[in-house]
Formats: structure tokens, sequence, C-alpha cells
């Protein structure tokens, strides 16, 4: 073998040397690329965009803020609960999200030097096993250009396979070449990623409530749920992130429709365990899924199983401001 | 393995180092089990089918060359290819049979008893069965000897670069090859990078982009009508193209590294004037085995014309059939045939209208529009092929002249996917400009003279890949599932 080396050692060396030389040429190519991608995904973001709108805040006090997956987003109607409790609220629900992803939003809005009074998080069969269930847990592309920042880096690590994050690391600009779709140089050359939707996040305060009152169902199948360790890692790193910075913490569940709950094995027994650990930690938790509340029963509230539509919100955002009217700082 | 892989990318470096690396004597050896590697990351256990054929093939191959009897020499010969056929009815064809007869029974009022297999194909069935069909018709015709060394007929088979989607290579172009010592060639490595690096612009930048707005339009049928559905059908054809001949060069160009040749399976077919032109440049590989196994013994042109028409029929149905067990496909087939038998008819008619552009020096004119008009034949024929079933093929074919939905196609193209759009059309432009550079001047932006132009091609190349390349973890060649 080491013959071989050496019958071609000229050809071998005179390749490998060219080949060197324009693969440096492309490596500092392509970092002088993700600079200028990363500066401009900074500059540009896109308000549409729920965790870019999110992450556009800065300076900012509330005294409330929402926090979970699309059963915030869509099911806590701030401006409602405002005017109950005349409080400044904000709804950080990410659509499909795990707590890994609240919990760098979560970081990142703090660090923006904004102000949270109380933090109300909502757990559900989905974020508890967000692998299980949700299609694409972690959007990874929306914080990519966050990556110098040592909580999201973490946060990446625990989420995506370590092939990738050791490319993004050594050769950062594959990480916009795989989400080519979001960041394409022609959004970029033309100057900004435009709206492609009328959400005013500004207005509803962070929420997206569903207008459509069709009830829409499909055949349910039994399903068993169990904790997911990264799901439950991140739920406490919520807690502990809320605690450090003062903040006071509130849990709860939100109405499930009634017939579906039947079809959720260890659902309850999940949602009494983290009862009990909350109790531990002196943190108040209401349950809004037992299938004998009144918001759960009716489907004139429902726009599906697992989310109510605009008619279900306003009621449930009543309750709730009512139940943690007394528990807000 | 996919090409467009990172997985593919670490197993050529590494396979084409150690090649170079080992005497001459085991690298038939690291090759084989290369392949097997290759074949096997898809889908293992489809290997022991490939093995199977293989091993009665490598003995259908010696008895053929031992025998001299014509009759027993015919019967190792349908062994052969009542293995490698029997193969491909099992896997590919059985379920869409079945299905037929279903259908027919249901009409009778009968059950189909013969429950459905529940069997996925194996990756690039079709490409692996016809090149091993090649060998024993070679033997059996006396142009190739039988090979005795089982490794070395085994690897003219699972050769990895062509492996899964061709090019369908002759015993007498390859098996040779593999005997010669290689050395490293700068030339062949440096050429054959090249190539690898132009199939991945083909395939990565504009067909898995075009396929954004294909996959769109032809997965929600019901929701477009007129202008979308052509451009998606226009966009597909050039996808296809793009797609498969990429693959090709990646073939083409990761065995030219090691210093092997393989045959050329595209040559600008949209460039083609008459349909019969068309298959001489695209897939060339696949209409020459059908031309060499098929057509000739069939009787070839030297048959009454009625016979001639009805073999170009069966010959282009079969070459339908071979894609894909639908009838989509066999409608693409058959379109094709009847394509070319019009042609045929028309040939007189066709000559004399050419020859008067041309004494009013007008060639050029007839050029373009037999350009124009056999690329519009081809691409209404390519709608067959991409839709899902022949209700959906139908459904595009009423409503592609439905001119009351500019809008919609606005919509898709120009308001929401007009980043999609743009790109697209920059991204075709630059290659149809790079193909005429580089048929027209032999190759002149890979080998021109001047480092700086060469080097800043492939640097080109490179960024418009990363810029422009759409990575999605589903984005197969097209050519895989046959």
């Amino acid at each position: 073998m080491i013959q071989n080396l050496f019958i071609f050692s000229f050809k071998v060396k005179l390749f490998i040397i060219k080949i060197s030389i324009f693969s440096v040429i492309i490596l500092l190519s392509l970092t002088v690329l993700d600079n200028f991608y990363t500066k401009y995904v900074f500059s540009h973001k896109n308000l549409c965009e729920k965790s870019d709108w999110i992450l556009n805040h800065h300076d900012e006090n509330f005294d409330f803020a929402f926090i979970g997956n699309s059963r915030v987003l869509h099911m806590i109607d701030i401006n409602v609960i405002e005017k109950k409790t005349r409080r400044k609220g904000i709804n950080l629900g990410l659509r499909g999200a795990n707590f890994s992803e609240n919990y760098l939003v979560l970081d990142q809005f703090l660090k923006s030097s904004n102000k949270i009074k109380n933090l109300i998080v909502e757990v559900n069969m989905h974020n508890l096993n967000a692998d299980k269930q949700l299609e694409y847990p972690f959007h990874d592309y929306n914080y990519i250009h966050l990556l110098k920042d040592s909580i999201t880096r973490e946060v990446f690590y625990d989420n995506e396979p370590n092939y990738k994050m050791f490319l993004w690391k050594y050769l950062p600009f594959v990480r916009y070449m795989e989400f080519s779709n979001h960041f394409s140089l022609y959004k970029i050359l033309k100057g900004g990623f435009e709206c492609k939707t009328s959400d005013d996040f500004d207005a509803s305060k962070g929420s997206k409530i569903f207008n459509e009152k069709v009830f829409k169902t499909e055949k349910q199948n039994y399903v068993y749920w169990t904790f997911n360790e990264n799901d439950k890692n991140y739920l406490n790193k919520i807690i502990d992130l809320a605690m450090n910075k003062n903040i006071n913490l509130i849990f709860y569940t939100g109405p499930i429709y009634y017939k579906y709950l039947p079809f959720q094995l260890n659902y309850t027994k999940m949602i009494g365990e983290i009862k009990n650990n909350l109790r531990n930690k002196n943190i108040s938790f209401f349950d809004f899924s037992n299938p004998q509340n009144n918001l759960c029963r009716d489907t004139a509230d429902f726009s599906d199983n697992f989310h109510m539509n605009i008619s279900g919100v306003a009621k449930l955002s009543l309750v709730v401001a009512d139940s943690i009217l007394q528990l807000l700082k | 393995m996919l090409f467009n892989s990172l997985t593919f990318l670490v197993f050529f470096v590494v396979v084409t180092g150690m090649y170079f690396l080992l005497p001459h004597r085991y690298r038939w050896f690291l090759l084989l089990l290369a392949s097997c590697f290759f074949y096997m990351f898809f889908k293992p256990v489809y290997i022991l089918i490939l093995f199977g054929t293989i091993v009665i093939d490598y003995y259908a191959g010696i008895k053929l060359e031992e025998i001299q009897d014509e009759k027993k020499k015919k019967f190792f010969l349908i062994l052969s290819l009542i293995a490698n056929i029997g193969v491909l009815v099992v896997f590919k064809y059985f379920n869409f049979i079945n299905e037929n007869i279903s259908q027919v029974l249901v009409h009778v009022g009968v059950q189909n008893p013969i429950p459905f297999l529940k069997i996925l194909l194996p990756i690039g069935l079709s490409f692996h069965t016809f090149q091993a069909m090649s060998y024993t018709i070679e033997v059996y015709r006396g142009n190739q000897k039988a090979e005795r060394h089982f490794g070395i007929y085994a690897l003219y088979v699972m050769f990895y670069p062509q492996l899964v989607a061709g090019p369908i290579e002759r015993p007498q172009n390859i098996i040779h090859q593999f005997y010669e010592p290689k050395k490293f060639e700068y030339n062949n490595v440096s050429a054959g990078l090249k190539q690898m690096l132009w199939g991945f612009f083909k395939k990565v930048v504009i067909a898995d982009r075009l396929a954004i707005g294909v996959d769109e339009v032809y997965n929600h049928l019901d929701s477009y009508t007129g202008i979308a559905l052509i451009l998606a059908t226009v966009f597909f054809a050039l996808q296809i193209y793009c797609d498969f001949s990429g693959y090709s060069d990646i073939a083409i160009g990761a065995a030219k590294v090691m210093g092997f040749t393989l045959m050329a399976n595209f040559n600008r077919p949209y460039a083609s004037r008459s349909i019969s032109e068309f298959w001489t440049r695209w897939h060339i590989s696949l209409s020459s085995w059908f031309k060499d196994y098929l057509y000739i013994p069939l009787g070839g042109n030297r048959v009454k014309v009625s016979r001639l028409y009805f073999n170009l029929f069966i010959v282009f149905m079969i070459s339908g059939l071979w894609h894909g067990a639908s009838w989509t496909f066999i409608i693409w087939g058959a379109l094709h045939g009847i394509y070319l038998i019009f042609a045929l008819i028309t040939k007189n008619i066709g000559v004399r209208i050419s020859d008067f552009f041309k004494k009013l020096k007008l060639s050029f004119l007839v050029n373009a529009f037999n350009i124009g008009f056999v690329f519009a034949l081809i691409t209404f024929a390519w709608l067959f092929f991409r839709a899902k079933t022949t209700h959906d093929a139908f459904y595009v074919v009423k409503h592609l002249l439905d001119i009351h939905s500019i809008n919609m196609a606005k919509d898709i193209y120009l308001n929401n996917g007009q980043d999609f759009f743009v790109t697209s059309i920059f991204v075709i432009f630059f290659m149809e400009v790079v193909q005429y550079i580089n048929i027209n001047y032999r190759n002149l932006l890979f080998k021109y003279p001047s480092a700086i132009v060469r080097w800043g091609f492939c640097f080109s190349l490179i960024i418009m890949i990363c810029v422009f390349g759409v990575y999605h973890n589903d984005s197969e060649f097209i050519y895989f599932q046959f």
C-alpha cells in the first residue's frame, strides 16, 4: 500500500495541493457568505413569523406571559385576559413547539432585557412527548442565526444529530444551505422576508385565534403516553430559569374535547405526576382538561379535539384570567 | 445511498482513496465490497435477490460458452432470462397484473382469489436486471466471452456508480476495464470530479428546485388548471432531465475518477428536431438496449411497413412498462410509439416543407419550429409519466387549455412562489448557456487554457450549489423507483 503511494506521489501531490487550495478558497467564501447571511437574518426579521416577532421585543415589561405550543398560541386571547386582570401580557406560544424551543425563546426574550413578572406554562400530552406527536418539534431554522449563543447551542445539541452540529460548527454556511427555502438569496437581494400572512401579532399580543366554527374530528386511536426525557428536562429548565429570574410560575393544562380524552392512555397519570412535582415546588397548577369541566363538552367551542375555536377561546381566557388573578404578582 | 447525501461524499472519498492505495489485484474486491455496502444502504435484504440472479447468470454465461448444441444454448439463455424477468415480474409487476385481474373479475362479479404481495420494489431493479440480461444475450450471440471470475462478474452487475440508475452498460464496454490496472491520472480525476460537480448542480439546484413547484401542482391537481398545469408540466420536463442526466453525470464522473469509462446517457435531448432523434439523445443506454435486444430481433426496419409500425409501438409500450407498473407509464410509452409512427407516415410531407424553406435560406426557422414542436410533444407525454394515476393524467389533459387560470398561475409562480420561479428561470438559463458552450466548444468551460476561468467556473458551480441548492431528506432521484 505504501509502495503504491510512492508510485504516484508526484501526481497525487499535485492533485492534493490543487484541491487543497481550491477547498480553502471555497471554505473562506462560505464563511464570508455565512457572516453575510447571519447579519442579514439578524437585521431583517420576518415579523409574521411568531418566533421572530417574539425575539424582536426589547426592554419591555410584562405582567404576565403565556408559554407553550399551539394550545397557547391559538387558545389564549391575551386581550381578554388583559382586560380582565388589567395587566399587560404577551403570548409566547409557538405552533408545534416542544419545551426546548419554548426554553430557547424564553431565554432569548429575557436576554433582550425584557421583564416578565408571571409566567404561565401550559402542559399537555403533546409537549410532554413532542417527538412522538409533533411532526417537527424543534423549528431549528428559526434560530440557526443565534448559534453563537451558548444556551441556543445547548438546545441545538439536545435536538439535532451530532454530525449536523459538527458541520454547523466547522462549516457554518451549511445551516443556511439546508434551509435554503427559508433563507433564499433571492429574498435577501430583494430586500427582506416578506409577510405572506395577515397575522397581526402586535394587535393580538401574540395570539392567533381560530375563527372557523366547524369541528374537525378524525378517527381516534388509543395512544399510550409517556414522558419524553428531553421534554421533561426542558420543562425543568424553564422552571429553573423562571425561578432564577424571580418570575412567578403558574401551570395549567387547557381543555381537551371530552370524548377524545379516554383514548389518551396514561395521560391523567402523567398530569397527576406533574401536579405533585409542582406542588413540591410550591407552584400552582390548574387542570382544565377534566372531562366533567363544561369547557370540554361542547363541540361548538372546539375546532378539533385538541384546539378551541374563537368561541371556546373567549370562554377559556375568561376562566383562566379568573383562576390566575389572585396568584399574579 | 443517495448521491446527493453527505454519506455518499464520505463514502466516495474513502472508496476512491482506498482504490488508489490498494494494489491492482485487490481492487475488484474493494469495489465489490463498496458496491454491496452502497446497495445495502437502501434495504440490506434485497442484496440476496441480486446475488441470486448474479449466480444464475454467471453459470448460464459459462454454460452458454461451453455448450455447442444450439438447443441447449437456447435453454440456458431462456433460463437466465426467465430468472431475471421473473424477479422483475414478482417484485415490480405482480401487484399491477393482479390489480388488473381484480378489476376485470369485478365486472363479471367474481372476487379475485390471488392475494397481493406486500413487498417493496428493490431499488434500481430494472437497471441491473437489464444489465445482467445484456451479458447473457451477448455471450449467447458470441460477442462476449463468458466471465470466469465470479467477483468480476458480480462487479459488472453491481459496480456502484451505475448500480441503481444506470447507464445500463454492455459487458464488452466494462468487464475488460476491471482487469486493466488503473493509475492515478490527474486528467481523469479532474474531469471526473468536474462531471460530478455538473451532475450535482443539475440535481440539487435545478431538479430539486423545480420539484417544489411541480409537486405542489401535481399533488393538488384539483386546485389547478390551465397555465399552472402547463408550467408545471414544462417544469417537470426540465426536472426529469436534470434529475436523471444529473445522476448519470455523477455516475459517469465517479467512475471516471477511478479510471473507468461508462457510456454517455444524455446528449441535450431537448434540442432534438424529431422524436427519433430524441431517442438517440435521451437515456441512450436504455434506448440502445431496446434497439439491440428487442427492436432488431423483432425485425427492425427490414420488415413490411405495417410490421414496422407494430414493432415500434410494441417496443415503446414495453419501454413505458419498464419504467413502472402503471397504465400511466404504458400510455407514456405508447404515445412515443404513436409519435414515431406518425412521423414515419408524414415523412415525405416533412421533407418537402423542409426543402421549401431551405430554398428560401430559412432552414433555421424549420429547425426552431421542429425543436419547439418536438419539445411540446415530449412534454405532453411527460404529463402521463408524472401523474400518479390515469385519472390524474386525463384531468391534466382536460384542463390544460383552460385559459381562465392566469391568476392561479400567477399566484403559485409569481406571488407566493416568486422566489422559486425567478431562481428556477435563472438556473435553467445558466444551465442552457453552459451546455451550449460546452457542447459546441469542446467542454470549453471545464478545459479553458486559463486556470482562472476553469477554477472560476467550478467555484461558481459550487457556490451556486450551496446557495441555490435544495436539500430535503426525501429528494431521491426520480429514476431510483425504476
